[in-house]
């Protein structure tokens, strides 16, 4: 590893990034199915 | 990993035709896709949506995989290299992402207690230092440093020589910290 590539690691070695907030439940039929005339949305 | 190779291997040949097997693998790969996209757009609806045009072309392209399972991650991070840089081609979209981002980084300081302002002040500095570099270098910077992968497993992923990447990132490395000093030297206090 170069003084360059050092430099980067130290450099981004402790910043923080977002984690995903939650997976979307692609299993689930339910929310790809249209509610029901009269049923509450 | 709790689950063998081999009930990866039927988990990708089964997801190529059954929904629940796809949204097995989705579930289980998300996160490393997610991971990847942030750390090369830097805004969380970007990456969201990144994510989502990955898992798409996986869903139209998974029968085309016929590497072994340990190369499944490499293959996902080819796409997801691919669709990030594709988002960023355009020098509008570029533009209004680093415009965001110098907003979203005021932002981000009125939610962090005092002991984080260096830290998002590196990232702010970071941000604008990385997203001006050619995508072939921020992918390379990225995937070196953030997936802590080896010059061999970039040049797997990427499909292209290792001489080749380790040239690429010795151009990337020099660059970018050229701009971090110069960022530095305007006005951060890192």
């Amino acid at each position: 590893m170069n003084d360059n590539e050092k430099y980067i690691e130290e450099f981004v070695n402790d910043i923080p990034f977002d984690a995903p907030n939650e997976k979307p439940n692609i299993g689930s039929n339910r929310q790809f199915t249209l509610p029901r005339y009269g049923e509450p949305l | 990993m709790a689950s063998s190779n081999a009930e990866n291997t039927d988990l990708i040949k089964e997801a190529c035709s059954d929904p629940d097997a796809f949204a097995q693998l989705y579930l289980s790969h998300y996160n490393d896709v997610f991971h990847y996209c942030i750390r090369r757009l830097f805004d969380r609806h970007h990456a969201e949506d990144v994510t989502s045009t990955v898992f798409f072309k996986v869903m139209h392209n998974l029968s085309s995989f016929d590497g072994k399972v340990t190369d499944f991650r490499n293959w996902l991070l080819r796409i997801a290299t691919n669709a990030v840089n594709d988002h960023l081609r355009s020098s509008r979209r570029r533009a209004d992402v680093i415009k965001k981002i110098v907003r979203n980084t005021r932002a981000e300081s009125d939610f962090v207690i005092p002991s984080d302002d260096r830290l998002l002040e590196k990232k702010a500095l970071l941000k604008q230092a990385l997203l001006s570099l050619r995508p072939k270098y921020q992918t390379v910077i990225t995937l070196r440093f953030f997936e802590n992968m080896k010059l061999t497993e970039i040049a797997a992923c990427l499909g292209k020589n290792p001489s080749t990447v380790r040239s690429w990132l010795s151009r990337a490395t020099a660059k970018l910290r050229k701009k971090l000093k110069t960022d530095t030297n305007n006005g951060g206090s890192i």
